[in-house]
Protein backbone atom coordinates (compact mmCIF):
# COMPACT_ATOMS: atom_id res chain seq x y z
CA UNK A 1 0.00 0.00 0.00
CA UNK A 2 1.06 3.40 -1.09
CA UNK A 3 0.30 6.34 1.67
CA UNK A 4 -0.10 6.64 5.09
CA UNK A 5 -0.72 3.93 7.92
CA UNK A 6 -3.64 5.49 8.88
CA UNK A 7 -5.99 7.88 7.54
CA UNK A 8 -5.89 11.35 9.21
CA UNK A 9 -9.52 12.20 10.75
CA UNK A 10 -9.84 15.31 8.00
CA UNK A 11 -8.80 13.47 5.18
CA UNK A 12 -11.26 10.99 6.02
CA UNK A 13 -14.32 13.07 6.61
CA UNK A 14 -13.15 15.07 3.35
CA UNK A 15 -13.24 11.63 1.53
CA UNK A 16 -16.32 10.52 2.46
CA UNK A 17 -18.52 13.22 1.58
CA UNK A 18 -16.62 14.01 -1.03
CA UNK A 19 -17.52 10.29 -2.83
CA UNK A 20 -21.27 10.55 -1.91
CA UNK A 21 -21.32 14.31 -3.34
CA UNK A 22 -19.27 13.01 -6.91
CA UNK A 23 -21.91 9.85 -7.34
CA UNK A 24 -24.66 12.00 -7.09
CA UNK A 25 -23.35 14.33 -9.45
CA UNK A 26 -22.51 11.74 -11.82
CA UNK A 27 -25.78 10.18 -11.01
CA UNK A 28 -27.66 12.52 -12.04
CA UNK A 29 -25.95 14.08 -14.90
CA UNK A 30 -26.17 10.37 -16.36
CA UNK A 31 -29.79 10.55 -15.81
CA UNK A 32 -30.91 13.59 -16.25
CA UNK A 33 -28.78 13.39 -19.73
CA UNK A 34 -30.44 10.43 -20.07
CA UNK A 35 -34.13 12.04 -20.50
CA UNK A 36 -33.21 14.89 -22.57
CA UNK A 37 -31.09 12.48 -25.50
CA UNK A 38 -34.30 10.82 -25.87
CA UNK A 39 -36.52 13.52 -25.99
CA UNK A 40 -39.22 12.06 -22.28
CA UNK A 41 -39.09 15.84 -21.76
CA UNK A 42 -39.10 19.05 -24.19
CA UNK A 43 -35.93 20.04 -24.08
CA UNK A 44 -35.49 24.31 -23.95
CA UNK A 45 -33.78 24.83 -27.59
CA UNK A 46 -34.80 21.90 -29.63
CA UNK A 47 -32.19 19.19 -30.76
CA UNK A 48 -32.27 20.17 -34.13
CA UNK A 49 -31.52 23.82 -33.59
CA UNK A 50 -28.27 22.98 -31.58
CA UNK A 51 -25.52 22.74 -34.78
CA UNK A 52 -27.36 26.23 -35.89
CA UNK A 53 -26.21 27.77 -32.48
CA UNK A 54 -23.34 26.13 -31.15
CA UNK A 55 -20.46 27.45 -33.42
CA UNK A 56 -21.58 30.96 -32.09
CA UNK A 57 -19.97 32.55 -29.04
CA UNK A 58 -21.43 31.91 -25.81
CA UNK A 59 -23.56 35.46 -25.19
CA UNK A 60 -24.83 35.14 -29.02
CA UNK A 61 -26.25 31.55 -28.00
CA UNK A 62 -27.92 33.35 -24.89
CA UNK A 63 -29.32 35.69 -26.85
CA UNK A 64 -30.42 33.68 -29.83
CA UNK A 65 -31.76 30.69 -27.74
CA UNK A 66 -33.86 33.07 -25.28
CA UNK A 67 -31.70 32.65 -22.31
CA UNK A 68 -30.76 34.68 -19.10
CA UNK A 69 -26.91 34.32 -18.17
CA UNK A 70 -26.31 34.05 -14.09
CA UNK A 71 -29.10 31.94 -12.02
CA UNK A 72 -32.01 32.52 -14.59
CA UNK A 73 -31.56 29.87 -15.87
CA UNK A 74 -33.31 28.00 -13.15
CA UNK A 75 -36.66 28.96 -13.66
CA UNK A 76 -36.84 26.85 -17.07
CA UNK A 77 -36.11 23.52 -14.88
CA UNK A 78 -38.98 21.98 -16.51
CA UNK A 79 -37.35 22.08 -19.95
CA UNK A 80 -34.91 18.56 -20.50
CA UNK A 81 -31.32 20.50 -21.51
CA UNK A 82 -32.05 23.03 -18.62
CA UNK A 83 -33.04 20.06 -16.58
CA UNK A 84 -29.35 18.66 -17.07
CA UNK A 85 -27.67 21.75 -15.44
CA UNK A 86 -28.57 20.55 -11.96
CA UNK A 87 -26.16 17.17 -12.45
CA UNK A 88 -23.41 20.13 -13.61
CA UNK A 89 -24.22 22.16 -10.62
CA UNK A 90 -24.16 19.59 -7.93
CA UNK A 91 -21.06 18.83 -9.39
CA UNK A 92 -19.61 22.10 -9.19
CA UNK A 93 -20.59 22.82 -5.58
CA UNK A 94 -19.65 19.32 -3.98
CA UNK A 95 -16.45 20.28 -1.99
CA UNK A 96 -18.22 22.92 -0.35
CA UNK A 97 -19.89 20.64 2.33
CA UNK A 98 -16.85 18.60 2.51
CA UNK A 99 -14.74 21.80 3.09
CA UNK A 100 -16.88 22.91 5.63
CA UNK A 101 -17.16 19.35 7.32
CA UNK A 102 -13.28 19.60 8.30
CA UNK A 103 -13.32 23.16 9.60
CA UNK A 104 -14.30 21.73 13.25
CA UNK A 105 -11.71 19.59 13.11
CA UNK A 106 -9.10 22.40 12.35
CA UNK A 107 -10.71 24.82 14.91
CA UNK A 108 -10.73 21.55 17.92
CA UNK A 109 -7.07 20.67 17.12
CA UNK A 110 -6.18 24.76 17.11
CA UNK A 111 -4.95 24.90 13.55
CA UNK A 112 -7.03 28.20 13.12
CA UNK A 113 -4.94 29.55 9.77
CA UNK A 114 -6.45 25.97 7.96
CA UNK A 115 -9.71 26.45 9.34
CA UNK A 116 -9.74 29.94 8.25
CA UNK A 117 -7.82 28.99 4.90
CA UNK A 118 -11.10 26.31 4.75
CA UNK A 119 -13.62 29.50 5.16
CA UNK A 120 -11.45 31.14 2.42
CA UNK A 121 -11.96 28.40 -0.26
CA UNK A 122 -15.34 28.02 0.66
CA UNK A 123 -16.45 32.03 0.31
CA UNK A 124 -14.20 31.71 -2.99
CA UNK A 125 -16.51 29.17 -4.54
CA UNK A 126 -20.05 30.16 -3.01
CA UNK A 127 -18.99 33.85 -4.57
CA UNK A 128 -18.21 32.28 -7.73
CA UNK A 129 -21.66 30.78 -7.67
CA UNK A 130 -23.17 33.40 -6.52
CA UNK A 131 -22.37 35.57 -9.44
CA UNK A 132 -20.88 37.87 -7.36
CA UNK A 133 -17.89 37.11 -8.57
CA UNK A 134 -17.09 36.09 -12.20
CA UNK A 135 -19.81 37.80 -13.76
CA UNK A 136 -24.07 36.38 -14.46
CA UNK A 137 -24.98 38.04 -11.33
CA UNK B 1 3.10 -3.89 -32.77
CA UNK B 2 -0.33 -6.02 -31.80
CA UNK B 3 -0.55 -3.82 -28.54
CA UNK B 4 -0.13 -0.50 -30.85
CA UNK B 5 -3.13 -1.50 -33.05
CA UNK B 6 -5.43 0.46 -30.45
CA UNK B 7 -3.20 3.02 -30.24
CA UNK B 8 -3.20 3.18 -34.25
CA UNK B 9 -7.03 3.12 -34.48
CA UNK B 10 -7.79 6.30 -31.54
CA UNK B 11 -5.28 8.70 -33.27
CA UNK B 12 -7.04 7.60 -36.89
CA UNK B 13 -10.61 8.58 -35.28
CA UNK B 14 -9.17 11.71 -33.61
CA UNK B 15 -7.47 12.93 -36.72
CA UNK B 16 -10.14 11.72 -39.22
CA UNK B 17 -13.75 11.77 -37.66
CA UNK B 18 -13.80 14.96 -36.76
CA UNK B 19 -11.06 16.42 -39.48
CA UNK B 20 -14.58 15.73 -41.78
CA UNK B 21 -16.56 17.83 -39.46
CA UNK B 22 -13.82 20.69 -39.54
CA UNK B 23 -16.36 23.70 -40.65
CA UNK B 24 -19.21 22.19 -39.95
CA UNK B 25 -21.18 25.09 -37.94
CA UNK B 26 -22.00 27.06 -40.72
CA UNK B 27 -25.12 25.97 -42.77
CA UNK B 28 -23.88 24.75 -45.68
CA UNK B 29 -20.51 23.43 -44.78
CA UNK B 30 -19.42 20.12 -45.30
CA UNK B 31 -20.88 18.42 -42.18
CA UNK B 32 -23.78 20.35 -41.36
CA UNK B 33 -26.03 17.97 -42.90
CA UNK B 34 -25.28 15.63 -40.67
CA UNK B 35 -28.05 14.40 -37.90
CA UNK B 36 -27.38 16.45 -34.45
CA UNK B 37 -27.56 13.52 -32.63
CA UNK B 38 -23.97 12.15 -34.95
CA UNK B 39 -22.27 15.68 -32.74
CA UNK B 40 -22.45 13.96 -28.69
CA UNK B 41 -21.77 10.94 -30.39
CA UNK B 42 -18.94 11.31 -32.71
CA UNK B 43 -17.63 13.67 -29.45
CA UNK B 44 -18.25 10.45 -26.94
CA UNK B 45 -16.17 7.97 -29.02
CA UNK B 46 -13.24 10.44 -29.05
CA UNK B 47 -13.37 11.53 -25.80
CA UNK B 48 -13.51 7.77 -25.18
CA UNK B 49 -10.53 6.71 -27.11
CA UNK B 50 -8.81 10.67 -25.61
CA UNK B 51 -9.12 8.96 -21.83
CA UNK B 52 -8.05 5.38 -22.98
CA UNK B 53 -4.39 7.14 -24.11
CA UNK B 54 -4.70 10.15 -21.74
CA UNK B 55 -3.78 7.62 -18.53
CA UNK B 56 -0.44 6.06 -19.46
CA UNK B 57 0.59 8.73 -21.04
CA UNK B 58 0.41 10.31 -17.66
CA UNK B 59 -1.36 13.67 -19.11
CA UNK B 60 -4.99 14.73 -17.46
CA UNK B 61 -8.37 14.51 -19.83
CA UNK B 62 -8.93 18.33 -19.79
CA UNK B 63 -5.38 19.40 -21.46
CA UNK B 64 -6.15 17.18 -24.53
CA UNK B 65 -9.83 18.06 -24.76
CA UNK B 66 -9.72 21.44 -25.47
CA UNK B 67 -7.19 21.80 -28.13
CA UNK B 68 -8.34 18.87 -30.22
CA UNK B 69 -11.59 19.19 -29.74
CA UNK B 70 -11.39 23.06 -30.15
CA UNK B 71 -9.19 22.42 -33.65
CA UNK B 72 -11.40 19.81 -34.81
CA UNK B 73 -14.94 19.64 -34.26
CA UNK B 74 -17.53 22.80 -34.75
CA UNK B 75 -18.13 24.18 -31.11
CA UNK B 76 -17.54 27.94 -30.09
CA UNK B 77 -14.39 28.08 -28.38
CA UNK B 78 -16.68 29.22 -25.34
CA UNK B 79 -18.50 25.82 -25.47
CA UNK B 80 -15.19 23.74 -25.46
CA UNK B 81 -13.75 25.56 -22.57
CA UNK B 82 -16.45 24.98 -20.51
CA UNK B 83 -16.91 21.52 -21.35
CA UNK B 84 -12.83 20.78 -20.56
CA UNK B 85 -13.23 22.21 -17.31
CA UNK B 86 -16.13 19.91 -16.73
CA UNK B 87 -13.92 17.05 -17.75
CA UNK B 88 -11.28 17.95 -15.73
CA UNK B 89 -13.34 18.66 -12.79
CA UNK B 90 -15.14 15.11 -13.18
CA UNK B 91 -12.33 13.14 -13.47
CA UNK B 92 -10.43 14.62 -10.09
CA UNK B 93 -13.83 14.25 -8.17
CA UNK B 94 -13.90 11.03 -8.99
CA UNK B 95 -10.21 9.93 -8.06
CA UNK B 96 -10.42 12.41 -4.62
CA UNK B 97 -12.02 9.98 -2.20
CA UNK B 98 -9.49 7.44 -3.40
CA UNK B 99 -6.54 9.60 -3.20
CA UNK B 100 -6.94 11.24 0.26
CA UNK B 101 -7.81 7.40 1.60
CA UNK B 102 -4.72 6.58 0.59
CA UNK B 103 -3.11 9.67 2.11
CA UNK B 104 -1.51 10.50 -1.73
CA UNK B 105 -3.54 13.53 -1.29
CA UNK B 106 -2.47 15.56 0.98
CA UNK B 107 -5.16 18.26 2.26
CA UNK B 108 -2.81 20.52 4.47
CA UNK B 109 -0.42 20.76 1.72
CA UNK B 110 -3.39 21.25 -0.72
CA UNK B 111 -5.79 23.62 0.75
CA UNK B 112 -3.42 26.66 1.00
CA UNK B 113 -2.04 26.48 -2.97
CA UNK B 114 -5.89 25.66 -3.97
CA UNK B 115 -7.81 28.85 -2.49
CA UNK B 116 -5.25 31.30 -4.22
CA UNK B 117 -5.58 28.90 -7.85
CA UNK B 118 -9.62 29.19 -7.25
CA UNK B 119 -9.53 32.96 -7.27
CA UNK B 120 -7.19 33.33 -9.95
CA UNK B 121 -8.78 30.75 -12.12
CA UNK B 122 -11.83 33.06 -11.76
CA UNK B 123 -10.39 35.39 -13.37
CA UNK B 124 -8.95 33.66 -15.62
CA UNK B 125 -12.06 32.39 -16.85
CA UNK B 126 -13.51 36.20 -16.63
CA UNK B 127 -10.38 37.02 -19.01
CA UNK B 128 -11.31 34.31 -20.97
CA UNK B 129 -14.46 34.94 -21.84
CA UNK B 130 -13.89 38.67 -22.24
CA UNK B 131 -11.10 38.38 -24.78
CA UNK B 132 -11.68 37.99 -28.88
CA UNK B 133 -12.03 34.38 -29.54
CA UNK B 134 -8.83 34.91 -32.16
CA UNK B 135 -6.58 36.26 -29.04
CA UNK B 136 -7.85 33.24 -26.94
CA UNK B 137 -6.99 30.74 -29.69
CA UNK B 138 -3.54 32.50 -30.44
CA UNK B 139 -3.06 31.86 -26.54
CA UNK B 140 -4.16 28.72 -25.95
CA UNK B 141 -2.10 27.84 -29.17
CA UNK B 142 0.97 29.19 -27.72
CA UNK B 143 0.33 27.45 -24.02
CA UNK B 144 -0.37 23.97 -25.65
CA UNK B 145 3.15 24.21 -27.42
CA UNK B 146 4.97 25.13 -24.13
CA UNK B 147 2.79 22.53 -22.18
CA UNK B 148 4.18 20.18 -24.84
CA UNK B 149 8.00 21.24 -24.59
CA UNK B 150 7.16 21.38 -20.29
CA UNK B 151 6.31 17.73 -20.37
CA UNK B 152 9.20 16.40 -22.71
CA UNK B 153 11.84 18.01 -21.14
CA UNK B 154 10.78 17.84 -17.46
CA UNK B 155 12.51 16.14 -14.94
CA UNK B 156 10.95 14.18 -11.94
CA UNK B 157 11.74 13.08 -8.72
CA UNK B 158 10.61 10.31 -6.35
CA UNK B 159 11.85 11.92 -3.09
CA UNK B 160 13.03 15.43 -3.17
CA UNK B 161 15.51 16.28 -0.63
CA UNK B 162 14.11 19.21 1.59
CA UNK B 163 16.76 20.17 3.98
CA UNK B 164 14.14 22.73 5.76
CA UNK B 165 10.76 23.59 5.72
CA UNK B 166 9.74 27.81 5.08
CA UNK B 167 7.89 29.18 8.40
CA UNK B 168 4.79 29.41 6.34
CA UNK B 169 4.52 25.70 5.60
CA UNK B 170 5.78 24.69 8.96
CA UNK B 171 2.78 26.56 10.51
CA UNK B 172 0.09 25.16 8.01
CA UNK B 173 1.80 21.81 9.09
CA UNK B 174 2.75 20.85 5.35
CA UNK B 175 4.60 17.43 5.62
CA UNK B 176 3.50 14.16 5.92
CA UNK B 177 4.81 10.44 5.79
CA UNK B 178 4.36 8.08 3.21
CA UNK B 179 4.65 4.47 2.80
CA UNK B 180 7.21 3.37 0.22
CA UNK B 181 6.60 -0.48 -1.20
CA UNK B 182 9.93 -0.54 -2.31
CA UNK B 183 12.00 -0.14 0.65
CA UNK B 184 9.35 -0.89 3.04
CA UNK B 185 9.99 2.17 5.13
CA UNK B 186 7.89 5.24 5.76
CA UNK B 187 9.45 8.12 4.49
CA UNK B 188 8.52 11.52 6.27
CA UNK B 189 8.16 14.45 3.86
CA UNK B 190 8.08 18.00 4.22
CA UNK B 191 7.89 20.90 1.78
CA UNK B 192 9.53 24.56 0.99
CA UNK B 193 9.46 27.18 -1.14
CA UNK B 194 6.00 27.74 -0.28
CA UNK B 195 5.86 31.61 -1.04
CA UNK B 196 6.91 30.95 -4.57
CA UNK B 197 4.88 28.03 -4.70
CA UNK B 198 1.92 29.92 -4.26
CA UNK B 199 2.91 32.36 -6.81
CA UNK B 200 3.07 30.23 -9.31
CA UNK B 201 -0.41 28.46 -8.08
CA UNK B 202 -1.50 32.07 -9.11
CA UNK B 203 -0.56 31.72 -12.61
CA UNK B 204 -1.17 28.18 -12.34
CA UNK B 205 -4.99 28.85 -11.51
CA UNK B 206 -5.34 31.97 -14.49
CA UNK B 207 -4.35 29.56 -16.54
CA UNK B 208 -6.80 26.49 -16.10
CA UNK B 209 -9.55 29.41 -15.65
CA UNK B 210 -8.97 31.15 -19.17
CA UNK B 211 -8.07 27.76 -20.97
CA UNK B 212 -10.36 25.12 -19.30
CA UNK B 213 -7.47 22.39 -19.86
CA UNK B 214 -7.33 21.88 -16.21
CA UNK B 215 -3.81 22.07 -14.63
CA UNK B 216 -2.08 18.80 -13.61
CA UNK B 217 0.31 19.78 -16.40
CA UNK B 218 1.54 22.49 -13.73
CA UNK B 219 0.84 21.63 -10.93
CA UNK B 220 2.74 18.41 -10.66
CA UNK B 221 6.26 19.95 -11.51
CA UNK B 222 5.34 22.63 -9.29
CA UNK B 223 4.68 20.47 -6.25
CA UNK B 224 7.29 17.99 -6.93
CA UNK B 225 10.45 19.90 -8.05
CA UNK B 226 9.78 23.26 -6.80
CA UNK B 227 8.38 22.41 -3.51
CA UNK B 228 10.11 19.49 -3.16
CA UNK B 229 6.86 16.96 -1.91
CA UNK B 230 7.43 13.34 -3.52
CA UNK B 231 6.62 12.27 -6.68
CA UNK B 232 3.40 10.15 -5.55
CA UNK B 233 2.25 12.98 -3.27
CA UNK B 234 2.94 15.53 -6.17
CA UNK B 235 0.53 13.65 -8.80
CA UNK B 236 -2.34 12.65 -6.12
CA UNK B 237 -2.37 16.68 -4.75
CA UNK B 238 -2.26 18.00 -8.03
CA UNK B 239 -5.28 16.51 -8.84
CA UNK B 240 -7.16 17.05 -5.64
CA UNK B 241 -5.99 20.59 -6.32
CA UNK B 242 -8.19 20.67 -9.47
CA UNK B 243 -11.18 19.52 -7.85
CA UNK B 244 -11.08 23.26 -6.08
CA UNK B 245 -9.73 25.21 -8.97
CA UNK B 246 -11.87 23.90 -11.87
CA UNK B 247 -15.06 24.14 -9.38
CA UNK B 248 -14.34 27.81 -9.44
CA UNK B 249 -14.05 28.47 -13.09
CA UNK B 250 -16.80 26.32 -13.82
CA UNK B 251 -19.44 28.64 -12.06
CA UNK B 252 -18.21 31.62 -14.25
CA UNK B 253 -18.91 29.10 -17.18
CA UNK B 254 -21.76 28.43 -16.41
CA UNK B 255 -23.14 31.92 -15.65
CA UNK B 256 -22.34 33.00 -18.80
CA UNK B 257 -23.90 30.31 -20.89
CA UNK B 258 -20.51 28.82 -22.09
CA UNK B 259 -21.56 25.27 -20.52
CA UNK B 260 -23.73 23.19 -23.38
CA UNK B 261 -25.14 20.51 -21.70
CA UNK B 262 -25.11 18.69 -25.42
CA UNK B 263 -21.45 18.98 -25.38
CA UNK B 264 -20.20 18.40 -22.18
CA UNK B 265 -22.21 15.49 -20.85
CA UNK B 266 -20.85 12.96 -23.66
CA UNK B 267 -17.56 14.34 -23.49
CA UNK B 268 -17.48 14.04 -19.45
CA UNK B 269 -19.00 10.70 -20.15
CA UNK B 270 -16.93 9.77 -22.14
CA UNK B 271 -13.74 10.60 -20.81
CA UNK B 272 -14.21 9.21 -17.10
CA UNK B 273 -15.24 5.54 -18.98
CA UNK B 274 -12.05 6.04 -21.03
CA UNK B 275 -9.86 6.66 -18.11
CA UNK B 276 -11.54 3.44 -16.70
CA UNK B 277 -9.94 1.19 -19.48
CA UNK B 278 -7.21 2.75 -20.38
CA UNK B 279 -6.14 2.67 -16.41
CA UNK B 280 -6.72 -1.42 -16.61
CA UNK B 281 -4.64 -1.22 -20.36
CA UNK B 282 -2.01 0.64 -18.03
CA UNK B 283 0.12 -2.51 -17.79
CA UNK B 284 -0.19 -3.28 -21.54
CA UNK B 285 0.30 -0.63 -23.71
CA UNK B 286 3.82 0.43 -24.01
CA UNK B 287 3.81 3.76 -21.95
CA UNK B 288 6.42 5.66 -23.23
CA UNK B 289 5.28 5.06 -26.40
CA UNK B 290 1.53 6.11 -26.15
CA UNK B 291 3.26 9.32 -24.21
CA UNK B 292 5.42 10.28 -27.31
CA UNK B 293 2.19 9.50 -29.51
CA UNK B 294 0.14 11.87 -27.33
CA UNK B 295 2.37 14.50 -26.83
CA UNK B 296 2.55 14.58 -31.32
CA UNK B 297 -0.91 15.22 -31.04
CA UNK B 298 -0.96 17.76 -28.35
CA UNK B 299 1.80 19.60 -30.41
CA UNK B 300 -0.77 19.37 -33.68
CA UNK B 301 -3.57 20.14 -31.90
CA UNK B 302 -1.46 23.09 -30.29
CA UNK B 303 -0.28 24.34 -33.55
CA UNK B 304 -3.86 24.11 -35.00
CA UNK B 305 -5.08 26.41 -32.60
CA UNK B 306 -2.55 28.87 -32.94
CA UNK B 307 -2.91 28.79 -36.76
CA UNK B 308 -6.44 29.18 -36.25
CA UNK B 309 -6.21 31.68 -34.65
CA UNK B 310 -3.82 33.41 -37.03
CA UNK B 311 -6.46 33.19 -39.52
CA UNK B 312 -3.88 30.60 -41.29
CA UNK B 313 -5.54 27.38 -40.88
CA UNK B 314 -9.19 28.03 -40.78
Amino acid sequence: MSGTEQVAPDQARYARLLAIGTNAGLGMLVVLFGIYMLGVVDPHVPHERLPDLWHLPSGDFLELARLEAGWGWTARLRHADILTLLGIVTLAFCSVPCLLAVMPIYWRSGQRMLFAICGMEVLVIVLAASGIIGGGH
Amino acid sequence: MRRLLPLAAAAALLLAAPESALAAGAPGSPGADLPWWAWPLILFVVCFFLGIVAVPAGVGGGVLFVPIVGGFFPFHLDFVRGAGLLVALASALSAGPALLRSGLANLRLALPLAVVASASSILGAMMGLALPTKVVQVALGLTILGIVALMAAARRSEFPEVARPDPISAALGMHGVLHDPATGRDIAWQVHRTPVGLAVFFGIGILAGMFGLGAGWANLPALNLLMGAPLKVSAGTSSFILSLVDSSAAWVYLHKGAVLPMIAVPSVIGMMLGAKIGAKLLKVLPAATVRKLVLALLAFAGLRALLKGLGIWN
